[in-house]
């Protein structure tokens, strides 16, 4: 890990937008989770990450070094968050990569080993950790709005196709709702990440705690969309397919390319495997800081001796 | 910066490179304009019409021509005897860009739902495929039609027509796995082979296919007939369609005219239908002529119920 380049708050916002859409769209959706159950399993979820994530949101309008902070307050304490938030971030990373290659070979590339696909991405993962937050932050920009912009062309030519009229017919019995939210729930990882990334943020006191309450109201919204897209256009099949924006995206008939869903998932999948990267890069720095501390206490108890 | 290209560039061949995983030479794949599965005695027949230029006599594609071959596999599954497509044609199949998929009467017995949700799974079908039905699919695909760059243009422009029109639905792959996941009927048109042409095909025969009604999908097997007029009727009943062309006698002479805003309310106190009536060329109709054209539509919608 080479990086100590800083990113910018619209960086920061970028990169976890896409990392939080891109798991909405690779992660399978379980046949459950239709309906008004699941906007409210969406909009719940959201709640209760945000609520686990208060401390993390609340102190970075004040500082930006959560774990070193937390480190100097309570040295057992800080070396456990940031040891906990390391050993979950990088199991989400091993499972978002698993996720990842099953949705690439499901909807992208039949004919190859999921294993290989994993391999691949595992190592374009790491490569991305090694080059740092500032690569990675933009990186993440480019394709979010790639992505963002071939969503948005598959969402419009699936217009023809989409049935607003029967959605009060949709599930509503919530009867899965509670395993919806634990799904959620334990598909984020992405305020973890912005708590390792916040001591590169390049900005000024406060800055990095407004991007948090923006990603959380935006990637809201965003899952909400992706959502309601995947009910209005496949209706009662939605519940019938593990990745409804793959079977929606299967529907746009553009001129020029024809189906979108090949490179839609693509240019996701890739977004996952970078979104894992920003894990790996995550639990690295959130390790680091602590390092940096003792370094920084030993040469000043080095000084004070000498 | 450099760290920034290196990464778009190692990004963009990841994304290039998917191709290289599992590249199958275009000359090396039969992609399947149109598809016909009949299901007979435990055996599904597939029969395909595949695109091909030489079908015509060179490489260039002539319109005139039919430009598809066809090609049939059996099997005990329905991936089976598509499996068996392969290899009587010698090439690997593709599915992705077949224009409509021809059911046989024997999906009585098999059920439809699970053939189509294997063909969108496995096979990769665009949830947007047309589908309809007959009683012998096969036939259909014998008909080599001329217009159209190739001969599976002809019925889904039959199909679409009839959709404009109000006559007929266009059911899709989705329109049926949704559906049926929803536990509704789904209604699919139904053609039969008649023999009313002449030079519609490559053959002198004169024998066409006419889109002569629907048969729904119900349960996830394929049921009842409807007539051309009851299929109206359903249309209309469905929502999908709320403008209709009837043709009556009024005062021993021809009339046509055109119903619009078709409400129907299926009350405790009975069937009620309210609708606008205009002629062909826009005109008003006289009060005692749209009574004659409403009796028609109540007849119509009657007959679906």
């Amino acid at each position: 890990m080479t990086a100590e380049n800083k990113i910018s708050p619209q960086q920061l916002f970028c990169v976890l937008l896409m990392s939080e859409l891109s798991s909405e769209i690779v992660y399978p959706v379980s046949s459950t989770g239709a309906g008004g159950e699941g906007v409210l399993a969406i909009l719940l979820a959201e709640l209760i990450r945000f609520a686990l994530a208060l401390p993390v949101i609340i102190y970075s309008f004040r500082g930006n070094a959560f774990y070193a902070a937390a480190y100097r307050r309570n040295r057992f304490f800080g070396w456990i968050a940031a040891v906990f938030a390391a050993l979950l971030l990088v199991g989400a990373a091993c499972r978002t990569l698993l996720y990842s290659a099953e949705f690439t070979q499901r909807t992208v590339i039949a004919g190859t080993s999921a294993a290989v696909i994993f391999v691949i991405s595992a190592a374009f993962a790491v490569y991305a950790a090694v080059k740092g937050a500032e690569a990675m932050a933009r990186t993440g920009v480019l394709f979010l709005v790639a992505s963002g912009i071939i969503t948005v062309a598959v969402m419009l030519a699936d217009i023809p196709y989409m049935s607003f009229s029967e959605i009060r017919h949709y599930r509503t019995e919530y009867d899965g709702l509670f395993g919806d939210i634990v799904k959620r729930v334990l598909h984020g990882g992405d305020y973890l990440i912005f708590a390792a990334l916040l001591p590169y943020v390049r900005a000024e006191k406060g800055s990095a705690g407004k991007t948090a309450l923006f990603f959380s109201l935006f990637s809201t919204l965003g899952s909400i969309l992706l959502f309601v897209f995947g009910i209005v256009s496949l209706r009662e099949f939605y519940g019938h397919t593990e990745y409804p924006f793959a079977a929606a995206a299967s529907l746009s008939d553009i001129s020029l390319f024809k189906r979108l869903d090949g490179l839609g998932c693509a240019m996701w999948a890739l977004c996952a495997a970078l979104r894992a990267g920003l894990m790996l890069f995550g639990a690295y720095a959130a390790i680091k800081e602590i390092t940096d501390c003792i370094r920084v206490k030993k040469a000043e108890v080095r000084e004070a001796g000498a | 910066m450099n760290r920034h290209f290196i990464m778009s560039a190692a990004a963009a061949a990841f994304i290039m490179l998917t191709g290289c995983a599992d590249t199958t030479e275009l000359g090396s794949r039969a992609i399947i304009q149109a598809a016909a599965i009949d299901f007979s005695d435990g055996v599904y027949r597939v029969s395909a019409l595949m695109f091909s230029s030489s079908g015509s006599g060179g490489d260039v594609v002539d319109a005139s021509r039919e430009n598809v071959i066809k090609v049939c596999g059996e099997g005990t599954t329905l991936s089976e005897a598509i499996d068996n497509v392969s290899l009587t044609d010698g090439k690997e199949i593709y599915l992705s860009e077949t224009k409509l998929l021809i059911l046989g009467s024997g999906f009585e017995k098999a059920s439809v739902t699970d053939a189509l949700g294997m063909l969108y799974s496995e096979m990769k079908c665009s949830l947007n495929m047309p589908v309809c039905c007959a009683d012998n699919a096969e036939e259909i695909t014998e008909l080599h039609f001329t217009e159209g760059i190739t001969s599976a243009e002809k019925p889904l422009s039959i199909i679409e027509n009839a959709e404009r029109a109000g006559i007929s639905p266009k059911t899709m792959l989705l329109d049926v796995l949704a559906d049926s996941a929803g536990g509704k009927s789904v209604i699919i048109p139904h053609f039969s082979v008649v023999d009313n042409g002449s030079s519609v095909t490559a053959d002198d025969s004169g024998l066409t296919a006419v889109l002569d009604g629907a048969r729904i999908v119900s349960g996830g097997y394929l049921g009842e007939y409807f007539n051309s007029n009851e299929t109206r009727g359903l249309m209309l009943l469905s929502g999908k369609s709320s403008e209709i062309t009837l043709n009556y006698r009024y005062n021993g002479t021809e009339r046509t005219c055109t119903a619009y805003n078709i409400r129907i309310d299926k009350g405790e106190s009975g069937l009620n239908v309210s609708a606008g009536f205009r002629r062909r060329n826009g005109g008003r109709l006289p009060e005692e002529e749209r009574q004659a054209a409403l009796a028609v539509l109540y007849d119509m919608i009657q007959s679906a119920l």
